[in-house]
């Protein structure tokens, strides 16, 4: 890896392995042919370097995502890249009444995997429906792992990982502001008084807490590109409250993660934060206090707060589109009332 | 057609109605529940096209009204029958039912339409391995309604993928006539999408089975997909909740037995294939 790449690149480098790894490993996606290389740039040169295993597909969503499930059951790995999470609406069929089905049924057969990539989230300008995150639509099928990118992971790690686990259908949700910036450098979280950990390994997730203190008073969970708000939210907190944050990164967004529990369990914090670029009804943040309620924890339930952003349409309007989201101001405010 | 073939397929034609119309014998019994769509008219389409298909290498995919697909091409009724009952002796272990069967290079599922880019999925991979066999995908005539058929006529022609799509046209989508629902005619939709299509019907056999061996060659020697409409008739109800359904359609149409037994032209022979395979069917039957 190389540290200096940005997120973008970092993918595309682990596109690169992953194609050359094996023949059975395919890519296919929209406009993912050189010399455009995809909306995001992300799949640039992979289509000359390995012209027998990338293949552009026409705009039809639901049959290209039908058909790299039919790939899996002739032994192929599909990468499928879904050009904005918007168009995952497209893929419910698919994934929800045969990939989640056949991933059991025909489990002799799927010897092969799926990963869905998909550019999430706003900050972009680019309105109401390109600028989604419809993840939760995929929250809560049985055989459908949900992931998110950031900054702390190497994406290369995680696709490796995810490969080769034995769920066979997957989703990697990519913050697209993300794709331009690099990974954090410890000296930047530094500057925010934090460290970071690894969760035992890196397809669990990231841990930060303050560098000079295990107190934790505010425990945030979050994923996205909000988790750069809620880094800035916590150090405001500290600053100017002395409230001591950490913050769980999971790279698993669905399925839930049981090391939830030993986090809490271990740093007793007084409140649960709950961040997603999502809505906050009905969203992740819903699902982590479901979950929660059922790990028999010693915490008051009533102390979790979920955050996400206004429940209506993403502004087409750039400058309004900024308050839409959770901020760390935002964060900070809620907080603090 | 050989005498031994006729035999054969009138061996394969008999099991497999006795086998449709034992299950409603179970329903009533309770030996089965839930509901299940039987092929009762339509089985010479299901016989024809996997007559001719590699058993082992080459793959069926289906949809909700897959029986007769599943035991004219896998041949396991014991297993069909266990799967429909949910018993893990099943050919999916029994936890897809009636209508979700996956068995190595069998698959089908009840949502209209889902399937087909399933197939043109499966179609991709035989081209990837450059190995020379292909997928018969079968396809209702309601299921022209979706949006997604149309979606994999396009990929699998663009990418030459060796398909062939059987339309099975029994004029009848659940209750509704197909000509008030569907416009325009199959053939040209698949000319649209530059996929060659022909058109027959399951009531002269030898033209049927001529038909269907010459599009599986084409597929496999040319690598390319191809489509074909058969017309045939559902003689019984879309399921079994609309076991009472009567419409002339299902109660007067033609039924492919009729000429099957006029081929063989001998009543004694006739009469011990359908002694043999009702005995047959029977066995299987008392298993559950």
């Amino acid at each position: 890896m190389k540290k200096n790449n940005t997120i973008s690149q970092l993918l595309n480098s682990s596109l690169d392995d992953y194609l050359s790894s094996s023949k059975k490993n395919l890519l296919i996606g929209e406009d993912i042919n050189d010399p455009y290389g995809g909306a995001f740039k992300v799949t640039k040169n992979l289509s000359t370097k390995h012209k027998s295993q990338v293949f552009q597909m026409p705009i039809s969503e639901q049959a290209f995502s039908g058909a790299a499930i039919g790939l899996t059951l002739k032994g192929y790995n599909v990468v499928v890249e879904v050009m904005f999470c918007d168009f995952m609406t497209l893929l419910t069929d698919n994934l929800i009444n045969l990939g989640s089905k056949y991933a059991k049924l025909a489990n002799d057969s799927m010897t092969g995997k799926i990963l869905i990539r998909t550019a999430a989230g706003g900050h972009r300008g680019y309105g109401p429906i390109h600028s989604q995150n419809v993840e939760q639509l995929f929250f809560g099928w049985p055989n459908i792992e949900v992931h998110a990118l950031n900054r702390f992971n190497d994406p290369g790690l995680l696709i490796k990982d995810i490969f080769n686990s034995k769920n066979k259908i997957n989703i990697l949700i990519e913050s697209k502001i993300d794709y331009p910036q690099k990974l954090f450098k410890s000296e930047e979280l530094a500057d925010n008084e934090f460290e970071l950990s690894k969760l035992d390994d890196h397809f669990k997730g990231s841990f930060l807490k303050n560098i000079k203190s295990n107190k934790i008073d505010i425990l945030f969970f979050s994923y996205g590109s909000v988790v750069k708000e809620v880094i800035e939210a916590a150090n405001k907190l500290l600053m100017e409250e002395e409230l001591f944050s950490g913050i769980v990164v999971p790279n698993r967004i669905f399925p839930h993660n049981q090391f939830y529990k030993q986090i809490i369990e271990t740093y007793k914090p007084n409140k649960i934060v709950v961040v997603d670029d999502g809505y906050d009804q009905n969203g992740w943040g819903a699902g982590i206090l479901s979950f929660l309620s059922n790990l028999n924890i010693d915490f008051n339930l009533d102390d979790i707060i979920i955050l996400g952003s206004k429940f209506d349409l993403i502004p087409a309007n750039f400058q309004k589109e900024k308050s839409h989201f959770p901020n760390s101001s935002s964060i900070f405010n809620k907080i603090k009332s | 057609m050989n005498s031994k073939d006729l035999t054969d397929i009138t061996k394969k034609f008999l099991r497999i109605r006795f086998f449709e119309d034992s299950l409603d014998y179970l329903f009533l019994k309770q030996k089965i529940f839930g509901t299940y769509h039987r092929c009762i008219g339509q089985e010479l389409v299901a016989i024809s096209l996997t007559y001719y298909l590699d058993k082992k290498n080459d793959y069926v995919v289906s949809n909700h009204r897959n029986h007769g697909h599943y035991l004219a091409f896998k041949e396991k009724y014991a297993d069909l029958l266990y799967e429909i009952k949910g018993d893990p002796r099943g050919s999916t272990s029994g936890n897809g039912g009636s209508q979700v069967i996956c068995d190595k290079n069998f698959f089908s599922n009840g949502i209209i339409g889902s399937t087909i880019p399933l197939a043109a999925g499966i179609a991709f991979g035989i081209k990837q391995d450059k190995s020379n066999n292909c997928v018969v995908c079968f396809i209702g005539d309601g299921a022209m309604g979706s949006g997604l058929v149309y979606e994999s006529f396009n990929l699998s022609s663009i990418f030459n993928l060796p398909i062939i799509f059987v339309i099975e046209d029994n004029k009848l989508a659940q209750s509704t006539h197909t000509t008030d629902t569907i416009s325009g005619n199959f053939i040209d939709k698949f000319n649209a999408f530059n996929i060659e299509c022909a058109e027959t019907n399951d009531q002269d056999i030898q033209v049927l089975l001529n038909k269907s061996k010459e599009i599986i060659s084409l597929t496999k020697n040319n690598q390319k997909p191809y489509g074909l409409v058969v017309r045939t008739n559902r003689l019984c109800a879309h399921s079994k909740g609309d076991e009472y359904e009567s419409r002339d359609e299902i109660l007067f149409g033609d039924d492919p037995l009729i000429n099957l037994k006029k081929m063989i032209n001998n009543d004694e022979e006739f009469k011990k294939i359908e002694k043999d395979s009702k005995d047959f069917i029977k066995s299987i039957v008392a298993k559950i």
